[in-house]
């Protein structure tokens, strides 16, 4: 009988995933040409934010209420979410050409609202890709020959004036173990450039406080922790990898209607490799950086960081029939907002 | 509730995909065009004692824009800097009342550098800025997205009972396209 039961939810579980599923061959990731003016430190800057935004997005609908009961649980949980990008996000110092700021090599200038500023060296403030427009800067090489020839004037890529960015939807598998422990698998393939990405992830979330001889204190409230790994693959391209800790605890309001508070940890780590498509040394030999004229045919290699490494959040749960909707505010480096349904398909 | 159960199991199998596609597309389409700045470096070359220098151009000439040309949905005139690489005879103290760069475009000219009292010393290899007006680099941009060939011109206006005889006048004029590109 619970086989039977479990046949259905477990068929369209597989369907869902198959939707998403691609497989390619094998290749190196590439950056299209309008990509050869980044530096690898200016593209890891520019990034940045929105590889916090995916970092918060992996991160979110961890969990709900931490009320774990001691029962198999079977289930599919569907969630949204949308940040707010804060203006503290919307630039970085942008690494300038190395011998930017020695004046016998070239003089350097740069009109920033209204104000003219010489000589500029090591870094300038330029825009993420939150951000607005950026500032040429521009240089007059000293001489005609020698290093100071490909000291030229240098352009920026803008932002694209974003406040508000929807994170990655995520669906993911549900599992409730007796031992008043929750598992939540999430596994996704994407076709990227040619070859397929792979996403898993494994959660874990640990009813604490029936350990405990605390029930007259906490009363119809109840304590979890959690735990959260992350595994974003490319054969060739991205390696990324992120962790999540925390405490959660949930009470009652109403019959049903329940809230849930939570303080957490994160962190995402590892790097995204790319090639600058189809190559050629004429494209690049007149950079000023000198990652890109004498070395344009390496990779570029991006470094995954976050901005956010706590978040605080509360939320509402609702429980009707065998739905459970939830919503959360959640206090990041991009306050994040989500919303989502969790079907448990299957209780015994 | 119990008989409803697998419609609402279909209904889930169904929506959800659509659902996830749908929200990956709002995220992909707020990121799928970037803007980038190009400057793009237009050397302006005189002999003989003018105040006037020409130089035409096309910006096919320019790895920067024909990269990405065929992905470019808007081309946008944000600042124009220029500098003097020489001068003979070479006088560091000599001012220029006024020094103008031209765009020209299907015979219409836009004004897209002035600068005014400027001494040699000022602008010899040293980069001077202007930030080109709205309105104008509107007109520029719309131009240039009709017609990649066009002309500059450089107009120096001397200080009155400056009579010296310019025999070379070389300088760079650099223009800071923002060019809108689909990926």
């Amino acid at each position: 009988m619970i086989m039977k039961r479990m046949i259905t939810p477990a068929i369209c579980i597989l369907i869902l995933f198959l939707c998403e599923l691609n497989l390619y061959a094998g290749k190196n990731l590439e950056f299209s040409k309008e990509f050869a003016l980044f530096t690898s430190k200016n593209a890891s800057g520019y990034f940045k934010p929105l590889l916090t935004s995916i970092e918060q997005s992996l991160n979110s609908n961890r969990f709900t209420c931490a009320d774990y009961e001691e029962t198999w649980r079977i289930g599919l949980d569907i969630s949204v979410m949308g940040m707010l990008i804060p203006s503290s996000q919307n630039n970085y110092d942008a690494e300038l050409p190395q011998l930017y700021g020695d004046t016998s090599v070239a003089q350097t200038g740069e009109l920033r609202d209204g104000v003219y500023y010489r000589n500029k060296k090591g870094s300038t403030l330029q825009p993420t890709i939150y951000g607005g427009a950026s500032t040429p800067v521009f240089s007059a090489p000293q001489k005609q020959n020698g290093v100071s020839e490909f000291y030229k004037s240098s352009g920026f890529a803008e932002g694209n004036n974003i406040t508000f960015m929807p994170g990655l939807p995520v669906l993911q598998l549900v599992v409730g173990i007796p031992t008043r422990t929750e598992l939540r698998f999430r596994f996704l393939t994407l076709g990227v450039a040619g070859e397929s990405m792979t996403y898993y992830a494994i959660l874990l979330n640990q009813r604490l406080d029936h350990w405990f001889d605390i029930q007259n204190i906490l009363h119809n409230h109840a304590i979890a922790v959690n735990l959260g790994f992350h595994s974003l693959q490319r054969d060739a391209g991205i390696d990324v990898t992120s962790f999540s800790a925390g405490l959660h605890g949930s009470g009652e309001i109403l019959e049903n209607f329940k809230y849930y508070a939570a303080l957490q940890y994160e962190t995402i780590s590892g790097s995204i490799t790319a090639y600058r498509e189809n190559y050629d040394a004429s494209d690049v030999i007149n950079s000023p950086y000198e990652e890109i004229r004498l070395h344009g045919d390496q990779p570029l290699k991006i470094s995954v960081e976050s901005f956010t490494k706590f978040r605080v959040l509360g939320g509402l749960s609702y429980k009707l029939g065998f739905a459970e909707f939830h919503g959360d505010i959640a206090y990041a480096s991009q306050p994040i907002f989500t919303f989502g349904i969790c079907f448990n398909f299957v209780t015994f | 509730m119990k008989k409803y159960y697998k419609y609402y199991l279909i209904l889930v199998a169904v929506i959800a995909p659509v659902f996830i596609s749908g929200c990956y597309t709002d995220t992909i389409d707020n990121l799928s065009e970037f803007t980038l700045q190009v400057p793009i470096t237009v050397p302006m070359f005189q002999r003989g004692n003018s105040d006037t220098t020409f130089s035409n151009e096309n910006l096919n000439k320019y790895a920067e824009y024909t990269n990405n040309k065929e992905r470019v949905k808007r081309l946008h005139l944000y600042q124009s800097s220029f500098w003097l690489d020489s001068i003979a005879p070479f006088n560091s103290s000599e001012v220029f009342q006024k020094i103008e760069y031209y765009f020209i475009i299907d015979s219409v000219q836009y004004l897209i550098a002035r600068f005014n009292n400027l001494s040699v010393s000022s602008f010899f290899k040293i980069p001077q800025i202007y930030q080109v007006p709205d309105d104008i680099a509107e007109q520029v941009s719309a131009a240039l997205l009709q017609n990649e060939v066009f002309r500059t011109m450089l107009v120096t206006t001397r200080t009155p009972g400056n009579n010296t005889n310019y025999s070379l006048i070389q300088s760079s004029l650099v223009m800071s396209l923002r060019m809108d590109v689909k990926l």
